[in-house]
């Protein structure tokens, strides 16, 4: 039987919840009829582990949601990387700047990484000559914006909680270690 | 270690700005096979993709059978009436089919080959919400091949833009990504339709002096591409003049709901191009064929 320490079922557990929130967006979310449905779960998941995880940690995680989500779209190669790098950059440098505690400055965080999206995107459309005005993808992205920043903080109290579950064993565990060695 | 954790965030800073610029500045495409690292990660989420599986498809299946009950006495009735209205129809297409096949053979038509297709079930959908494909549960194990053409029975769906064993993903026709070679049903003109992320799809290129107007039907050309002539794609939804006063924007609604499509029949029947560019190009044939059209795709 396999022996595991406290930070290593931590470890597993939120790669694991990585791996479902991207099938739970692509398999209910992305099928639903209404934009208004469009929450886009793995950048709120992205966010988290990039302002509560050791930076190594996070950039695993990172790197597995983002080549699950490239399995799942049509985006091109490699904008998942590039945006969720951008991503963890700006979450921690916000955290370092801002007090992440309160409410309003939650929120601003996830907003402004969610039209860094829309940006990137847009960019990538508008080097392809795919897009004929900048209103119409405004229009079309709206909802998802809109309900994502809504839900994003609620959702980011829901994963610091499961978190919570295995954390704190598992950063004593940790520190342990990293003082025996 | 220690060197990462004095400087891994500022190489990390350093990469993320690097990073979108040689995104932006290199020609990226969208389809390829996937990496090592991909099929590592889908390896591992494998059991989770089952779970997912299963939870959608039995949650899917009451859903439906619910719905089915609820009209099934009302929809046996209008199935009825549609029988005999149908049963009419058929006994006259009957003469004109006969008079069609005399006609063809007097004109030296061929005959077109009867298609092969597999249906498959829609399993997921585009998580990034505004590029646009689906993944269905048939795959290699099938005989599905990327270039293929997906259509439902309201019309074309879209084109196989990569396989696994078990499932492949479609690239639809609204995604930006997507081209296709079309023609107006009432003049026969040429053109090419572009996906738009806002617009649904965008008729491009029409030949000179075409003349198009609302509510013309947009069919498959059959002249490239692995669509057979002849299946519809929408109709023209509207027409803008361009700030430019020259050029005008020609808006089409798709025939098919994309965001309905629950089935889909994936015609086994490659893209002539797409097999000869398969052949010659080796390992790197997609690239070859996205760079051998003009736009990104060959549908």
């Amino acid at each position: 039987m396999i022996r595991m320490r406290a930070w290593q079922v931590h470890a597993t557990l939120m790669f694991f919840l990585g791996i479902a929130v991207v099938y739970l967006q692509a398999y209910g979310l992305a099928r639903a009829r209404t934009p208004w449905l469009h929450i886009d779960l793995a950048t709120v998941f992205v966010v988290y582990v990039s302002i509560e995880h050791l930076l190594l940690g996070a950039l695993v995680r990172i790197f597995c949601v983002a080549a699950l989500m490239h399995m799942f779209s049509g985006a091109p190669d490699g904008f998942y990387l590039m945006y969720y790098l951008l991503a963890l950059v700006v979450a921690n440098l916000f955290s370092r700047v801002i007090a992440l505690h309160k409410l309003s400055s939650q929120i601003l965080v996830f907003l402004v990484i969610f039209i860094l999206k829309f940006v990137l995107i847009y960019g990538s459309l508008v080097k392809a000559q795919r897009v004929s005005g900048i209103l119409p993808f405004v229009l079309s992205v709206a909802p998802s914006l809109v309900v994502t920043t809504l839900l994003s903080v609620p959702l980011f109290s829901l994963l610091a909680r499961i978190d919570g579950l295995f954390d704190a064993s598992a950063r004593r565990d940790h520190r342990q270690e990293l003082v025996e060695n | 270690m220690l060197v990462f954790r004095r400087y891994g965030f500022a190489l990390l800073v350093l990469s993320a700005f690097i990073f979108p610029f040689a995104f932006y500045s290199s020609d990226v495409s969208t389809r390829r096979d996937l990496s090592f690292i991909e099929k590592v990660v889908y390896t591992i989420s494998r059991p989770v993709e089952l779970a997912f599986n299963l939870v959608t498809h039995q949650s899917s299946g009451l859903v439906n059978s619910y719905i089915d009950l609820r009209g099934a006495r009302e929809e046996a009735r209008q199935l009825k009436e549609e029988n005999s209205r149908l049963s009419v129809q058929m006994q006259m297409l009957k003469e004109v089919e006969k008079e069609n096949e005399r006609l063809q053979k007097l004109l030296n038509f061929v005959r077109q080959v009867n298609l092969k297709f597999v249906s498959g079930q829609v399993r997921s959908a585009d998580p990034s919400f505004l590029y646009q494909s689906i993944r269905l549960n048939r795959g290699e194990n099938d005989g599905v091949l990327p270039g293929m053409a997906v259509v439902a029975a309201e019309g074309a769906v879209g084109v196989v833009m990569r396989t696994l064993k078990s499932y492949s993903d479609v690239l639809l026709l609204n995604d930006p990504n997507s081209n296709l070679d079309v023609i107006v049903a009432r003049n026969r003109r040429r053109g090419m339709l572009e996906g738009s992320s806002s617009q649904g799809m965008l008729f491009k290129y029409a030949d000179r002096g075409s003349r198009v107007i609302v509510g013309d039907e947009i069919l498959t050309s059959g002249l490239t591409g692995p669509f057979p002539r002849g299946i519809v794609v929408g109709k023209v939804s509207r027409i803008r003049v361009e700030p430019d006063g020259v050029s005008q924007s020609i808006e089409v609604e798709p025939a098919v709901n994309f965001a309905e499509v629950a089935e889909a029949l994936i015609l086994l029947r490659s893209s002539r191009e797409v097999e000869v560019i398969r052949k010659l190009g080796g390992g790197d044939w997609m690239k070859r064929l996205v760079e051998s059209v003009p736009g990104r795709s060959g549908g």
